[in-house]
C-alpha cells in the first residue's frame, strides 16, 4: 500500500502545486491590466523588486505547500519520505522549477487570459507525459521518451529517489534539470517582464 | 533587499487573510491520492495484495491423482489463495463461471490416473472465465505446470506406481496395510519441500535500479 502512495503522491502533488504557484504570477498581469502597477512604481518600489517579490513568493509558496503536503501525507497515509536533509533540497528544486516554468509562461503571454489558458495546457500535458497520474514505466516507449523532458518526471524522480533511499547519484541529474529549468525560466521571464512592463508602464 | 522582503511579507499576509484557494489546491493531492490508493490498493490490506482464486473442478477420474492434488492444494498458504469448488457436471461448473463465482473450470478426464500410470496421454480441459482478465491466466499457468509436473512424475514413478496399483487390485489385507504405510510416507515426503526460498530484506542489499531520465 505504501508503494501505491509513493508512486502516486509526488506526481499529483507536483501537478497541483502549479495551480498554487499561478497566484503570484497572475497578480503581475492583473496589476498591469488594472493599471495599479504604475501607481506602485510611483512609490519607492522598483520594477525589478516588484517582479522578484512575486517570483520569490511563488517559490516560497510552492516549497511550503510541498513540505506541508509531504508532512500531511506522512501522517495520514503513514508514508516515510526518507532523509529530511535530502528531501528539503529536492522540494526546493521542485519549487524552483515550478517558479521558472510559470514565470516563463506568464512572461511570454500577451494577456491574463492567454497566460491562464496556456499555463493549463502546458501543465496538464507535462503531467500526462511526465507520469503524474500513472506509473511512468507503464507508458508506451515513445511517450516515455517524450516524458523524460517533462519537469513533472524530474520532480517525481527526486521525491521518489529520496523516499526509496536510493543512491544519491540518482538525484544529481533530475535535480540539475529542475534547477536549470527554474533558473533559466526565472531569468528569462525576469528580463521579458522587465522589458514589456517597462514599456507598458511608460518607464 | 529590504523593499523586496517587505513586499513578500505583505503578499503573504494577504494570503493568510484569504487562504481558501491555496488550501483547496493543497487538499486536492491528498484527496486524489487517497482515492486512487483506495481503488487500486483495494482499501488497505483487507484482502491483501493477492486475491483469492476460485476454481471449479469436475473430477471425472475419482482416483489417486485428483485425491493427491486436493490434499496438496488444501495445505498451507495455497489453501488460502486457491479456493476449489468441486462440481458434479460440466453445466454446474459453467454456471459458476457465468455467475462469476469461479475464474476457471478444470475438468480432470476419466481414467486419468490409470492412463498416466500406463504412460498414455490424457487431456485436462480448462474453461476460462471470459469476464475476468488476469485470474483465468493464472489458473491456465497453474494447470500447465500441473500437466508438466504430472507427466514428469509419471515418467519417474511409473514402475513403482504400477506395482502399487497391482497391489490394490490384488486386494489382500497384508498388501493393503503395506500400501497404506507406503502412501503415508509418500505424502509426508510431499509435505517436505526439496527446494525452499528465503526472502532477502532490502536492508541486506543495495538496489541497483536505473530510472534516470
Amino acid at each position: 500500500m505504501r508503494d501505491v502512495y509513493v508512486f502516486m503522491f509526488p506526481g499529483i502533488m507536483y501537478f497541483w502545486v502549479y495551480f498554487i504557484g499561478q497566484g503570484p504570477m497572475l497578480e503581475i498581469l492583473t496589476e498591469r491590466e488594472t493599471h495599479t502597477l504604475q501607481r506602485m512604481l510611483a512609490s519607492p518600489v522598483s520594477l525589478s523588486e516588484f517582479l522578484l517579490s512575486k517570483m520569490v513568493r511563488c517559490f516560497l509558496l510552492c516549497a511550503a505547500t510541498q513540505l506541508l503536503l509531504l508532512f500531511a501525507s506522512g501522517v495520514l497515509f503513514g508514508i516515510s519520505w526518507g532523509d529530511p536533509w535530502l528531501l528539503v533540497p529536492a522540494v526546493l528544486a521542485c519549487a524552483l522549477s515550478v517558479t521558472g516554468l510559470l514565470a516563463f509562461i506568464y512572461a511570454t503571454a500577451r494577456t491574463k487570459e492567454q497566460a491562464y489558458s496556456l499555463s493549463h495546457v502546458v501543465v496538464i500535458v507535462c503531467a500526462l507525459v511526465g507520469g503524474s497520474f500513472f506509473p511512468f514505466h507503464n507508458m508506451p516507449a515513445f511517450l516515455q521518451a517524450i516524458g523524460r523532458f517533462s519537469p513533472n518526471r524530474w520532480g517525481v524522480l527526486v521525491i521518489q529517489t529520496v523516499a526509496w533511499s536510493q543512491p544519491r547519484r540518482y538525484l544529481v541529474k533530475p535535480m540539475f534539470f529542475l534547477c536549470a529549468l527554474g533558473l533559466f525560466g526565472s531569468a528569462t521571464a525576469f528580463f521579458v517582464f522587465c522589458r514589456r512592463l517597462a514599456k507598458g508602464a511608460g518607464l | 533587499m529590504k523593499t523586496l522582503l517587505s513586499l513578500v511579507i505583505k503578499d503573504f499576509k494577504r494570503d493568510l487573510k484569504r487562504p481558501w484557494s491555496i488550501l483547496l489546491f493543497a487538499t486536492l493531492p491528498v484527496l486524489m491520492t487517497g482515492l486512487i490508493a483506495l481503488v487500486f490498493g483495494r482499501g488497505g490490506n483487507r484482502s491483501g495484495p493477492v486475491p483469492t482464486i476460485h476454481v471449479a473442478v469436475l473430477d471425472q477420474d475419482k482416483d489417486l491423482v485428483p485425491r493427491m492434488l486436493s490434499y496438496i492444494l488444501a495445505q498451507g498458504d495455497i489453501a488460502e489463495k486457491l479456493q476449489m469448488h468441486p462440481v458434479e457436471n460440466r453445466d454446474q461448473g459453467l454456471r459458476l463461471l457465468e455467475k462469476r463465482k469461479a475464474s476457471a473450470l478444470v475438468v480432470l478426464p476419466e481414467k486419468m490416473t490409470e492412463r498416466l500410470l500406463k504412460g498414455q496421454a490424457s487431456a485436462i480441459e480448462l474453461y476460462e472465465n471470459p469476464a475476468e482478465q488476469y485470474l483465468p491466466k493464472v489458473v491456465r499457468h497453474g494447470v500447465s505446470m500441473l500437466a508438466v509436473g504430472l507427466s514428469g512424475a509419471a515418467d519417474v514413478l511409473q514402475g513403482p506406481a504400477q506395482g502399487t496399483q497391482d497391489s490394490v487390485e490384488a486386494d489382500d489385507s497384508r498388501t493393503r496395510a503395506a500400501l497404506a504405510q507406503a502412501s503415508w510416507q509418500f505424502l509426508q515426503e510431499l509435505r517436505h519441500s526439496l527446494i525452499e526460498f528465503e526472502t532477502v530484506s532490502p536492508a541486506e542489499y543495495q538496489l541497483q535500479v536505473t530510472h534516470e531520465p
